[in-house]
C-alpha cells in the first residue's frame, strides 16, 4: 500500500507587522524626544562668610521690589537702564572682588522679574552675591540679613 | 471581428522597503533621542533678552507654579535640597545643576533654593526662554 507522504509544511516568519512595531516606535519618539534646547545663564555661588556690615559699605547693591528696582538704594531705573548702567560699569575689566553686586530682592517678587535682573547681571559679568531674609518672627518685621558672599559667577 | 480588449495593468506602490525604512528611521531616533524628564511638573519658564544656549546639565532641580521642588523628578524639600545635591554631584566632573523656576513664584519660595544650591557649592544653569526685543514689544 502507497503510503501519502505529508507535505512539508513551509517554515515561515511573518514580518508583516515589522513595519508596523517600527513606525510605532518612531511615534513613540518624536513625542518623547526633547527638542528644545535649554537657554538661560550659567551662575556659580559659592557660599561664603556672612559679614552684613562690610558687604552693604563695600559692594554694589541693587534693591528689587515687585514695583521698582534701586541702583544703590538710591537711583530708581527700569531693567533697560539698569542693563545700560551695568555695561557702563564695564565690569568684564575688573577683578573679580569689585564686580560683586548684592542682589537685595523683596519676598514678594516674581521670579521672571527676579530672572530678567539675575540674567543682566550675568551677562555683564557682574559676580552675583544673593541676601538671604530671616524668616518672619511672629509679630515682628522680616529683616534681611546677609547670607554671605554667594558670589554668583555667569 | 472580436478585439481583443487590453488588459489594464495592475498598479502597485512598491512597499517592500517601508520597514527597512522605519527601521532607520527607529535607530537614528534611538541614538539622538533626550528624553523629557520633567513632563509631569506644571511650570512657566520665565523669559529675558540675556540669555544664551546652554549645555544640559545632568543633575535637574524644579520649582513648580505650587512652590514644589523637584530634584531629578523626584519631589523634596529646601532643607534636604543642599544634601542631596551635594551627593549626587560629588561623584561628576560637571557640577552644574539646571534650575527652573516658574516664572510667577515669589521670592520666599524659590530663595530658598537659589541658597540651598550656593551652599551645596554647584553652578547653576538658570533656564528661561529667549525674549525677542521685536517690533511689536
Amino acid at each position: 500500500m502507497a503510503l501519502k507522504r505529508s507535505r512539508q509544511t513551509e517554515a515561515e516568519i511573518n514580518v508583516a507587522s515589522f513595519s508596523d512595531i517600527a513606525f510605532l516606535l518612531i511615534i513613540f519618539f518624536i513625542l518623547t524626544t526633547q527638542f528644545v534646547k535649554p537657554a538661560g545663564n550659567n551662575m556659580s555661588i559659592p557660599s561664603g562668610s556672612t559679614d552684613p556690615s562690610k558687604k552693604q559699605e563695600k559692594y554694589l547693591t541693587i534693591n528689587l521690589s515687585a514695583e521698582k528696582i534701586l541702583w544703590d538704594g538710591k537711583d530708581e531705573m527700569s531693567l533697560d537702564d539698569l542693563r545700560r548702567r551695568l555695561l557702563q560699569e564695564n565690569l568684564k575689566e575688573k577683578p573679580p572682588e569689585q564686580r560683586v553686586i548684592i542682589l537685595d530682592a523683596g519676598r514678594d517678587v516674581a521670579y521672571q522679574r527676579y530672572f530678567e535682573v539675575v540674567t543682566a547681571i550675568a551677562n555683564a559679568d557682574g559676580v552675583l552675591a544673593l541676601i538671604e531674609h530671616e524668616e518672619k518672627q511672629a509679630g515682628g518685621a522680616a529683616s534681611p540679613s546677609s547670607a554671605g558672599g554667594e558670589e554668583a559667577r555667569p | 471581428m472580436r478585439i481583443a480588449r487590453k488588459s489594464a495593468p495592475a498598479v502597485s506602490v512598491p512597499t517592500a522597503s517601508m520597514g527597512d525604512i522605519a527601521f532607520l528611521l527607529t535607530i537614528f531616533f534611538i541614538l539622538t533621542t533626550n528624553f523629557v524628564r520633567e513632563r509631569n511638573i506644571q511650570l512657566k519658564d520665565p523669559m529675558s533678552r540675556d540669555i544664551k544656549p546652554l549645555k544640559e546639565p545632568q543633575v535637574f532641580v524644579s520649582v513648580d507654579k505650587l512652590g514644589n521642588i523637584w530634584l531629578q523628578g523626584q519631589m523634596t524639600s529646601p532643607e534636604a535640597l543642599e544634601s542631596q545635591v551635594k551627593s549626587l554631584t560629588a561623584a561628576k566632573n560637571d557640577k552644574r545643576v539646571k534650575l527652573r523656576v516658574d516664572k510667577d513664584l515669589p521670592q520666599e519660595k524659590y530663595g530658598p533654593v537659589f541658597l540651598a544650591l550656593s551652599r551645596a557649592g554647584v553652578e547653576i544653569a538658570l533656564v528661561g526662554t529667549e525674549k525677542k526685543s521685536g517690533f511689536f514689544e
